[in-house]
């Protein structure tokens, strides 16, 4: 069964993101991963992405657009070639200055050892809000 | 392990929902629950809840606000004393008309056979911006 190993990939892409090391994470991709972040286009990463340029995309746009993060991985459920994390995920969008502080899932999915597909749960109603202006949102 | 005992007991649940059996879910839980959607306070299922009186509620807040409920379950990912479960759920807000349609995932902590914990996730941002629009008719 390939779970353990699943698991072990799952915490290194992990590890590489504290210390910013994208390319360790593309790496661990399919050439035809599909990447799908959940929530609205004003979340500068939201979208459904593939293959590792376009996965690059996606931290490009966090990095960009966000300060302060701070990801913490509570939990790890693995069966067969799926790995599922639950966690939190906070930040301060810089252009609005507003913090967020959410829960995240992130569901791995493996094929032939690489990740074939990432989907990314979260309180996306809260992350929209974090990078919606004020007056923006009074105008609504 | 349990996985395939707890597996069995989440589709027994989700029957029961599709069924709209809410007590039989609320039997499935312990009595000191927790029970998270974290989400804006729009959605009248959202928040945090403890207790299947309060669980009650979420169902309440389901049923009196949403017709034309759709869940279909996808991915079942089963380890030790979690099931998490992906797949989507769409419905139609009663008040204005409007339907969304959001992948949503599902994690159930069990403790003695029972669910002791269940968080849910879903496209909050959409949800939210559903309940928020005028009526259809309106329009």
């Amino acid at each position: 069964m390939p779970e353990k190993e699943n698991v072990e990939k799952v915490r290194a892409m992990y590890a590489a993101f504290l210390r910013g090391d994208v390319p360790a994470i593309l790496a661990e991709l399919a050439d035809n991963v599909e990447w799908v972040v959940y929530g609205p286009p004003v979340i500068a990463y939201a979208g459904t992405r593939r293959g590792p340029s376009e996965v690059a995309g996606f931290f490009e746009a966090l990095v960009t657009t966000q300060e302060n993060h701070e990801l913490s991985i509570d939990d790890y459920i693995a069966q067969g070639e799926v790995v599922v994390t639950l966690g939190r995920h906070a930040a301060t969008v810089r252009v609005t200055g507003k913090g967020f502080d959410t829960p995240v899932a992130h569901v791995f999915t493996f094929g032939d050892g690489k990740v074939s597909k990432l989907a990314d749960f979260g309180d996306t109603a809260r992350i929209a809000a974090a990078y919606q202006a004020d007056a923006a949102l009074a105008g609504r | 392990m349990n996985e395939q005992q707890n597996t069995e007991l989440i589709k027994a649940m989700y029957a029961a929902f599709a069924r709209g059996n809410v007590a039989a879910i609320l039997g499935a839980l312990t009595e000191d629950v927790e029970w998270i959607l974290e989400g804006p306070a729009i959605i009248p299922f959202s928040g945090s809840r403890r207790g299947r009186a309060e669980v009650a509620g979420f169902f309440e807040g389901l049923a009196t606000t949403q017709v034309n409920q759709k869940l279909t379950i996808d991915t079942w990912v089963a380890q030790g004393e979690v099931v998490a479960t992906m797949g989507r759920y769409a419905a139609t807000v009663k008040a204005n008309g409007r339907s969304f349609d959001a992948s949503i995932a599902h994690f159930f902590t069990f403790r003695g056979g029972k669910v002791s914990k269940f968080v849910d996730f879903g496209d909050t941002a959409l949800m939210a911006e559903t309940y928020a629009q005028a009526s259809a008719a309106a329009r």
